[in-house]
């Protein structure tokens, strides 16, 4: 042993260059944790929280029942009922819609397969409960959800491309959210 | 490799039954008989023109309609001539048993044990066959043959062996360990056993703070010494290899984030890697560029969880509470990237999901600017600190061939001294684009990998920076219709892409009949995905070599001589996570 090193053997030279670092820190003191429930982070606009259902800018579900939602998904959340609008033989809906969300990745498979962009997901996250079969959803509870974290809506899909607009629903039995 | 074809005919006429070479994947594969696979495994172990040192995986194929039911396939893998061979012996179904060659790489003890436990071969010869994965009164079957439905057996609720609230508790028959069941656990007679009258079996784990995950140990013990450690595995089982064979290759990916949940990215990046590979898809540079930043991101943020939990479990707080600060910079940035920041998804075969974006580059810039002080100061803390050397140094030693025989990958190979990082030896993505280097270690001991772990984080930062400077601009998805979904603003427009979108999306996409074995540099090791495909949208079967797994096999031969505070170490120093391990 050199008599450097005995040296820094005896006085502790390492820990005392590790409580300088340590000791820096309690100087610059700056904490970077958040007090949760009372603060919360800001969430980045393409967050994958919970899921929900959109709606045109005129109140209309933009469903149209396709069912690729329910083909994508690995884990089998998403139960489509399709059925054609009353009166309108060449447009299709979704009559039911059922998300088990206890099974769901949150993965994002299903927005990138829905050809219409009819599902989003939202910034929510706060989604815990006592009672499991409240996360099995409906079409109704996923529209709410839609509705309230989706403000700014599209314009019909028929008028944005006209092309396309057979593939489009209209459908407006749901009451529209007031504004 | 031609040459070692030949020689393998001339060698063993009439054991090589057929050989392939799959010029467009590179890849070699030899079936023999299996009455001569020890022979075989042997010469190619041994003779210096093969010289396959390196057992990558055991895994195993079932064909129902065959003659020959059962595929056992052991994929080689030569350190010194970067060379890799896959060998497959065919044996029928009634009572199926193969030579077992854990005589010749140690490590093929815990690959064969999987294949037991899966598929229902047995190996004679082997030294402890149990099963592995599953628990050990397991009655059902072996999950990953054909047989046994891809959907289970029923429901949790439906099984008797869950104990439920409305029925009266069982009573407790025997609570006394049998004798037969303590005797896995002990020594082999002949080798020197504890010196002190009285035997210590000490149950370690399953709910063990720092076994990282959910693993079990049952140690022999002389005194506090280790005299043998047995891993018991299988606690986080999910069957995720049954479940492929369920699943389209796209709805794949979000399961591979959940093997080793602390770096998603490596999973998805391995995953996506081997499928490409499979269909022959060339992806974009953009995105080869993104990929190779973001597995780097992933590998540092994998080292910075590793290095914190490691310095808690030995000790030292401070360094976890820093780590997990700069952690968090990174999984900030995930989150802006792909929307989650744990199981992140973001890997597509044949690109990626969203855009590295400038203000991205720019976040990743200023990070990179503190990171290099900031490991500096992790250093300061325990590098030179005499707890953190008496800890680490001489714990754990592996020497180079016994880390090479176990099979062993990552920093752990590397740490041993030998330096072999696939990224070098078989670069993918941009590795060969950008300078920088492998750390290698001197001793083989906890601290070495602890060197070469925070060295491969400078090194990382190296890379991702110049990775930033060349990013070229571009298309981040490859183009290929019939496998790849349309971009999503042409599906409403152009009835093409809106066929092609309807028929990805509802029957999946349809490589070519063929498999392959794909290896990635995960920050634990390599990871590899073997995919065998009938042609189908599912797979029809696809293993995966998890590094975590395969080191368990080597912790026996690790723990054997250490005291009980050192076996927390060694967890550490393999950086397991069981979610890997387990699958
Ligand atoms: S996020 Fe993934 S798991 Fe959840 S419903 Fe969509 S596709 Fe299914
Ligand atoms: S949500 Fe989209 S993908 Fe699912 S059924 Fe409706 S339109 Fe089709």
């Amino acid at each position: 042993m050199t008599f450097k090193a005995w040296i820094r053997t005896i006085t502790f030279y390492e820990l005392v260059v590790g409580m300088k670092a340590t000791m820096s820190h309690l100087l610059h003191y700056k904490p970077i944790t958040m007090q949760y429930p009372h603060e919360k982070r800001a969430l980045p606009d393409n967050y994958r929280g919970m899921l929900s259902l959109l709606r045109y800018d005129d109140g209309t579900e933009k469903c149209v029942g396709c069912d690729l939602c329910e083909a994508a998904c690995p884990s089998r959340v998403i139960r489509v009922v399709s059925a054609e609008v009353p009166g309108e033989p060449t447009k299709r809906y979704s009559k039911e819609y059922y998300m088990d969300m206890t099974r769901c990745l949150f993965c994002g498979l299903c927005v990138d397969a829905c050809p219409v962009d009819a599902l989003g997901m939202t910034r929510e996250y706060e989604w815990s409960v006592y009672d499991k079969r409240q996360l099995h959803l409906n079409k109704e509870q996923l529209l709410a959800i839609g509705d309230r974290s989706f403000p700014v809506r599209e314009k019909q899909l028929e008028l944005q491309h006209p092309n396309v607009a057979f593939f489009n629903v209209a459908f407006k039995h749901l009451p529209q959210k007031p504004d | 490799m031609k040459a070692l074809l030949d020689n393998l005919k001339a060698q063993f006429p009439d054991a090589i039954l057929a050989t392939r070479v799959d010029a467009a994947r590179a890849e070699t594969s030899v079936s023999v008989a299996a009455a001569r696979l020890l022979d075989i495994a042997r010469y190619l172990h041994d003779a210096p023109e093969a010289a396959f040192d390196h057992l990558t995986d055991i895994c195993s194929v079932d064909y129902p309609e065959d003659q020959m039911r059962f595929e056992v396939v052991y994929h080689l893998h030569s350190l010194p001539l970067q060379q890799r061979l896959r060998l497959k012996a065919r044996i029928a179904e009634e009572d199926p048993a193969i030579a077992s060659v854990t005589g010749i790489w140690k490590g093929a003890n815990f690959l064969e044990r999987e294949v037991y436990d899966m598929m229902g071969i047995r190996f004679s010869g082997h030294p402890d066959l149990r099963r592995i994965l599953l628990p050990e009164d397991y009655a059902e079957g072996y999950p990953l043959r054909k047989d046994f439905p891809a959907e289970g057996r029923g429901w949790r609720s439906q099984f008797d062996f869950i104990p439920r609230f409305d029925e009266a508790p069982m009573d407790v028959v025997e609570s006394e360990i049998s004798e037969e069941t303590k005797d896995t656990f002990r020594t082999e007679p002949g080798t020197p056993g504890p010196g002190r009258k009285e035997e210590l079996l000490l149950n370690m784990g399953p709910q063990h703070p720092s076994t990282h995950g959910v693993l079990r140990v049952v140690l022999m013990l002389d005194g506090e010494r280790v005299v043998k450690a047995t891993p018991d595995l299988g606690y986080l089982h999910r069957g995720v290899e049954k479940l492929a064979e369920g699943l389209t290759y796209m709805q794949m990916i979000p399961h591979t984030d959940r093997l080793d949940y602390v770096c998603a990215m490596s999973n998805n990046y391995a995953y996506v890697r081997a499928v490409e590979k499979l269909l022959e898809i060339t992806v974009p540079i953009r995105a080869e560029y993104v990929r190779t930043i973001v597995a780097e991101m992933q590998r540092i943020i994998g080292h910075l969880f590793w290095l914190g939990t490691q310095a808690l479990d030995i000790g030292a707080m401070t360094v976890f509470f820093w780590t997990f600060r700069e952690r968090e910079v990174l999984l900030d940035m995930f989150e802006k990237l792909c929307g989650a920041r744990l199981t992140l998804n973001y890997y597509r075969i044949g690109g990626v999901d969203s855009d590295f974006t400038p203000e991205l580059v720019q976040r990743m810039r200023a990070f990179l600017d503190i990171f290099p002080e900031k490991v500096k100061e992790y250093d300061s803390l325990i590098a030179s600190n005499r707890i953190w050397l008496g800890r680490t140094k001489n714990v754990a030693l592996l020497s180079a061939e016994d880390a090479i025989n176990f099979g062993c990958t990552g920093p752990v190979l590397r740490g041993s001294g030998v330096a072999y990082d696939i990224r070098k030896a078989e670069p993918y993505g941009v590795y060969d684009k950008v300078e920088w280097e492998v750390p290698v270690g001197k001793n083989g001991d906890t601290y070495d990998r602890y060197w070469i772990r925070m060295e491969e984080m400078r090194q990382s930062a190296r890379i991702i920076a110049q990775c930033l400077d060349q990013l070229p601009e571009g298309p981040i998805m490859a183009e290929a219709p019939q496998y790849i979904p349309p971009p999503k603003e042409l599906v409403m427009r152009d009835m093409e892409s809106l066929i092609h979108h309807f028929i990805i999306y509802t029957q999946g996409i349809k490589p070519p009949k063929a498999e392959t074995y794909c290896s990635t540099e995960a920050p634990k090791g390599e990871l590899g995905f073997f995919i065998v495909s009938d042609g189908s949208p599912r797979p029809y079967r696809l293993k995966i070599r998890s590094p975590s797994f395969v080191h368990m096999g080597a912790f026996d031969h690790m723990a054997r001589g250490y005291l009980i505070s050192d076996v927390i170490t060694i967890f550490g120093t393999y950086d397991v996570v069981m979610g890997e391990c387990d699958r």
